[in-house]
């Protein structure tokens, strides 16, 4: 029974060419778009670089503080001497990292110009981030507590610098002061925004150790436990801290903090929706993806419904006869679905490959720095979940209007 | 005939009614993505206020919050380096950069009114060596000094929202919050200085004066030199082997205004072009979904076409009778969704939809469906023409 109907599904499709070319051309733009959103989306949440293992820790890198009078608002990425004093004394991480956000790097080789991204972090930041390391090694806790000027650079920083050589133990200068490189890292790609860098060095090289003061400026933190369920305590320890015992150094002027120690997805709402929260609110994020891909996907569906009407209206007379031999309105709404699944299928699968194509374009255009789509088995999950939705959305309202017919109206040929 | 065909339409209501809700989505599509267009347009080419051209900056990091008793001198320190550069035709100062999307914000009363503007702390030379051009009284400068008032100037807007035609030269104003604080007092008016770029609306815009000798608690930022004669990359190297001498400490970063503007363009344009290459898609989606429901449905009413060949109606009747119910049809939707997209300006739910770019994007959106439907609607009515009429009443 099955077989018979997707035989004829196959061959309803082939008959009309133009209707058929028509109602895949919008299934498979539709969902390639949707594709390549989620797929971004799910780059994001599960990176394949040094931050796979990010279940097992959280980073804080957003703060607000507000004055006692609460005219004054600074809202900002986390300072050092914030980090130092507050960060610093929570027991439930097993680790804690401090590092620097990216900032823009500047060497110059023969006359020209060149900007990397340059990002100093501690010794600790190396053991909770898994990079892959094509040479060398990374900075240990006694070069970090030396100031060592020691070096991570990355692939493509190496090929800058020093050609296809060998760069290890060379020097090179980036803002005015010489480091010796000891590793080489694979690129790390944009959207793993807590190992994305070119040049890592530890921070204890900076220029001057003005870097221990400021409550906000350009700093983040990482807090890591081994077992991923201790997360929670240790968000909760986090906001307990700072609501119960935040060490400022003018508790008149920066009286209230507020922050917190983010998931990844959090950190997206923390951006998207709102910073002045300890907590950020992941559900009202997801809930605004899902409503843009539903209203994004209605207008093709609109369209698909139409479309779909007036095949089947041009099929009245087959569904008639089908009719008058006895088969039920259910059957016919069945096979009718059947049919929209297999045309909503082959139109899924065009689109797959078409987000391919996009998305390797992206990746050969750098238009996002070092980025690597990796399509995961969760993409394929979405992908095909997407398509079952967009199939039962175009194909049930067409059918049921169908099944309504009646056989005699159907066989003349009327609607 | 128009009437007749709405009569038409309206008794097949039940089969249009899923056409008329694709066109009202689609219209609405069209209008959101032109109404971005034009609104961005339109500020592109409001006057910046500045020259962008043959201009570097010089971002200074001092690594920690500013401590004016320390760091105006060092700042200092670099201004008069650089001002002794022969290369070098002028050093201007700024605290927000421009090109880039941080801004001051504040709202003072000023003769009267609550304003929101924008404001920035420059030195005396800067906006002029970047051509600010002044319109009414004069640049702050040194017979500021010492003074028992807090010298400022504004844009034409600020004037024209505050003072209307009046003359704003010489107004004094305070902040209520903060009644000690010295007045401010107005010396001078420029055309505009639009610092968060090409794309940013024009708004009330306020500069304060940078002192060299006095600083300030909020400390200085960005140091913009122009050049006798365009240098290169191996001159922001002695550059800023030269700023490191002086202050080694702090951490300088050089960007010409050329490419930051460059890069804020960018940064504009991507997800706009995005946003237009999915709508364009949708389009197309949609055109190619109305012209198969079209054909599909003429090919059913090939008898009543034929009785109308019958009776003598001729073939550009016919023609006319299935584009125009298209376009009815088409109008019904834009009619609806124009109701709704209509209070957006009214209520003012959106700053930037004035109602200028309302009428534009609304005809714009118009003329684009319309074509749109006429040429899904070419192709169905010379087939329904074809078929000889004698066939056509026989057509089962």
């Amino acid at each position: 029974m099955f077989k018979n109907y997707l035989m004829t599904a196959w061959k309803v499709l082939l008959r009309r060419k133009v209707f058929s070319f028509i109602s895949l051309f919008g299934i498979s733009i539709t969902l390639a778009i949707l594709l390549i959103l989620t797929t971004l989306l799910d780059n994001y949440l599960y990176p394949m670089g040094p931050e796979k293992n990010n279940q097992n820790f959280l980073s804080i890198n957003r703060l607000t503080i507000i004055s006692k009078d609460q005219q004054s608002t600074w809202s900002s990425q986390p300072g050092y001497q914030f980090l130092a004093e507050n960060v610093n004394r929570l027991k439930a991480p097993e680790k804690i990292s401090f590092f620097t956000g990216f900032n823009d790097g500047a060497s110059f080789i023969s006359g020209d110009k060149i900007i990397n991204k340059l990002r100093r972090t501690d010794a600790t930041y190396w053991q909770i981030l898994d990079f892959d390391l094509i040479h060398g090694r990374t900075y240990t806790d006694e070069e970090f507590d030396a100031g060592a000027m020691v070096a991570v650079i990355s692939q493509t920083t190496s090929k800058e610098f020093f050609g296809t050589q060998n760069s290890i133990n060379k020097s090179f200068i980036v803002n005015n002061q010489s480091f010796e490189v000891i590793g080489v890292a694979k690129d790390v790609s944009f959207f793993e925004n807590i190992a994305y860098s070119d040049i890592w060095v530890p921070y204890t090289t900076s220029p001057s150790t003005s870097y221990k003061l400021g409550l906000t400026s350009g700093w983040g933190a990482m807090l890591y436990h081994s077992n991923k369920n201790m997360l929670p305590e240790m968000q909760s320890e986090y906001i307990n801290l700072l609501q119960e015992d935040f060490i400022s150094p003018d508790p008149e002027q920066y009286h209230t903090a507020i922050s917190g120690a983010d998931t990844p997805i959090e950190n997206l709402a923390r951006d998207i929706i709102g910073a002045d929260n300890y907590k950020a609110d992941s559900t009202k994020l997801i809930t605004l993806f899902m409503l843009l891909a539903v209203v994004f996907m209605l207008l093709p569906s609109i369209n698909l419904i139409n479309l779909n009407i007036s095949r089947i209206m041009e099929r009245s007379s087959e569904i008639g006869v089908r009719k008058a031999f006895g088969a039920s309105s259910k059957q016919l709404v069945f096979q009718f679905i059947i049919e929209n699944i297999l045309i909503t299928g082959i139109g899924g699968i065009i689109g797959l490959l078409i987000s391919w194509l996009v998305l390797r374009q992206v990746e050969s255009s750098q238009l996002i720095p070092a980025v690597q789509f990796s399509f995961s088995i969760n993409t394929f999950v979405y992908g095909f979940s997407m398509i079952f939705v967009f199939a039962l959305i175009s194909g049930t309202y067409p059918a049921y209007k169908m099944s309504k017919l009646h056989p005699v109206d159907a066989l003349k040929g009327g609607a | 005939m128009l009437a007749h065909i709405a009569k038409l339409i309206w008794n097949r209501k039940q089969a249009n009614i899923l056409i008329i809700t694709e066109v009202a989505i689609t219209f609405a599509v069209i209008f959101f993505i032109s109404a971005l267009a034009l609104s961005n347009y339109q500020t592109y080419h409001q006057p910046l206020g500045f020259k962008w051209q043959d201009t570097w900056e010089i971002k200074v990091n001092t690594g920690a919050e500013w401590n004016n008793d320390v760091d105006k001198d060092q700042f200092s320190q670099l201004v008069y380096a650089l001002k002794k550069q022969p290369e070098i035709a002028s050093v201007g100062l700024t605290l927000m950069p421009v090109f880039e999307r941080s801004s001051m914000t504040s709202s003072r009363e000023v003769n009267g009114q609550e304003i929101y503007f924008k404001a920035n702390y420059v030195d005396q030379h800067g906006p002029k060596s970047w051509g600010v051009e002044l319109i009414a009284g004069r640049w702050f400068g040194e017979q500021d000094n010492g003074q028992n008032y807090t010298e400022v100037m504004i844009n034409q807007r600020f004037a024209q929202q505050a003072f209307n035609d009046s003359n704003p030269i010489g107004f004094e104003f305070g902040n209520s919050l903060h009644p000690e604080r010295k007045l401010l007092r107005i010396v001078g008016v420029f055309q505009d200085f639009r610092q968060m770029g090409e794309f940013s609306k024009s708004m009330p815009y306020l500069f304060y004066r940078y002192q060299l000798e006095e600083g300030n608690s909020r400390g200085m930022n960005n140091i913009n030199i122009t050049f006798n004669t365009m240098k290169n990359a191996s001159y922001e190297e002695d550059l800023l082997k030269l700023l490191k001498g002086i202050t080694p400490n702090w951490e300088f970063t050089i960007r010409t205004w050329q490419a930051k503007r460059q890069a804020q363009i960018k940064e504009v344009l991507i997800p706009l072009s995005v946003m237009a290459i999915v709508v364009a898609f949708l389009l197309i989606m949609v055109a190619m979904g109305l012209f198969g429901v079209l054909w599909q449905n003429i090919s059913r009413r090939t008898q009543e076409i034929g009785l109308r060949r019958a009776l003598g109606a001729s073939k550009l009747s016919i023609q006319l009778q299935i584009i125009g119910e298209l376009i009815v049809l088409a109008l019904f939707g834009i009619g609806i969704v124009s109701l709704l997209l209509i209070q957006l300006p009214i209520l003012q739910l959106v700053d930037e939809l004035t109602w200028s770019i309302f009428w534009l994007s609304m005809s714009c959106s118009m003329v684009i469906m319309l074509v749109m439907v006429v040429l899904c609607a070419l192709y169905p009515s010379r087939t329904a023409i074809r078929i000889p009429p004698a066939h056509a009443l026989h057509y089962e």
